[in-house]
């Protein structure tokens, strides 16, 4: 039999998302070399860690795992720094450079001729940035610098106090799977922050020969106990849900929105300034 | 597809191996559906197969079925390797690969 072979609009959505991405690091160094000279400035350690969350949920769930997973420890770094239990430092600042020709080098790694990340290099940075701000191997905050977080709330959540019981019911877009996302990474992401429970609802699922074989009809029901609160929470289903895209008009590379356009999967194409409002309409 | 055969007059089986996934949905459909409109047994094996995911569950889930509703004798055949288990656990799909 032959090989499987990868389909072509999973393969195109990479290729969006590593030109996607070689532009936020190019904004994330500029951020860097900025906080460098104003080491106080909130909004820069705002964009660096929205950067690396980006990276990070959109590596996730492009199948980029190793570049997922590197960036998660420099994510709850910043998460610290912007809920100022860590100080900016130029050891973080340059640990962070370092970390970006690495986090490139992932990157290019499928591409013929690209030389991979030094694991030796990645190796020594995260154990540098963990000790920096405190994080353990997993890339969790480690307890002892966070009494008021449950202990099984994921890196970068925010905790709101008490642990409460959430209903979730998450119903992915039709063509979720056809640009290669995996809805169980997002199910483990949620069971980091807490007890999870899932019932998976297959009652969607059409007779086989109606069945169209790259879409999603499973649904599931989750119920997740956690201190996390419901910003934390959607933050996992942010690549996830309803699809907005950025129109060309206002874009500074329409790269990735226009793949997604072109492949249907996108429910809007909105301006930058109407995007903050569609986001909300779903949060009411 | 990474897919081994094994078929007499009275059964056919299939055996999925290695990462069973959405590169690989049309022609897992496509197979199914040819066997099931066969007048063998269809027996599925999960043995050599790495990992399953949403698309797999799915195409497994509604072929059991259909074989349900033409009374064709469909299952499973030997062990589900412990990590296609425990994902499809974690995905909330403990009762796979048998629909209610």
């Amino acid at each position: 039999m032959a090989q499987p072979k990868v389909p072509s609009n999973a393969e195109q959505f990479k290729q969006s998302f590593r030109e996607e991405a070689r532009e936020i690091l190019t904004e994330l160094e500029s951020a860097l070399l900025e906080l460098n000279e104003n080491p106080r400035d909130t909004e820069l350690v705002s964009r660096v860690f929205r950067a690396l969350h980006t990276i990070k949920g959109s590596g996730s769930m492009f199948g980029f795992e190793k570049l997922a997973s590197f960036t998660h420890n420099l994510e709850t770094a910043f998460d610290e720094v912007r809920t100022g239990r860590l100080e900016i430092s130029a050891a973080l600042i340059d640990l962070t450079l370092a970390a970006l020709d690495q986090i490139r080098a992932m990157l290019e790694e499928d591409a013929a001729g690209a030389p991979p990340a030094d694991p030796v290099a990645c190796a020594e940075i995260l154990e540098q940035v963990r000790r920096l701000a405190g994080i353990d191997q997993s890339g969790r905050k480690e307890a002892a610098h966070e009494p008021a977080a449950d202990s099984a709330a994921r890196a970068g959540a925010e905790v709101s106090g008490p642990m409460r019981d959430w209903q979730i019911r998450f119903a992915p877009g039709p063509d979720l799977l056809r640009c290669g996302a995996n809805p169980l990474l997002l199910l483990c992401e949620l069971g980091e922050m807490g007890a999870l429970s899932v019932h998976a609802d297959m009652a969607a699922i059409p007779p086989l020969s109606e069945l169209d074989p790259e879409r999603c009809y499973i649904a599931w029901d989750l119920t997740l106990r956690s201190a996390a609160n419901r910003e934390a929470i959607r933050d996992v289903f942010i690549f996830v849900e309803d699809t907005i895209a950025q129109d060309e008009a206002t874009c500074v590379v329409f790269g990735m929105p226009k793949e997604a356009i072109r492949m249907n999967g996108v429910s809007k194409v909105l301006p930058l300034g109407a995007i903050a409002g569609g986001i909300l309409s779903h949060c009411r | 597809m990474p897919v081994t055969l094994e078929q007499n007059d009275a059964l056919t089986c299939i055996q999925l191996e290695g990462v069973i996934d959405v590169a690989c949905a049309a022609e897992l459909k496509e197979l199914l559906m040819e066997k099931l409109q066969s007048d063998s047994a269809v027996y599925v094996s999960l043995e050599s197969a790495t990992s399953v995911d949403v698309t797999a569950v799915q195409l497994l889930w509604a072929a059991a079925r259909e074989a349900q509703r033409a009374g064709v004798e469909f299952g499973f055949k030997g062990q589900t390797p412990e990590g296609v288990r425990c994902a499809l656990a974690a995905a909330g799909i403990e009762k796979f690969p048998v629909p209610a």
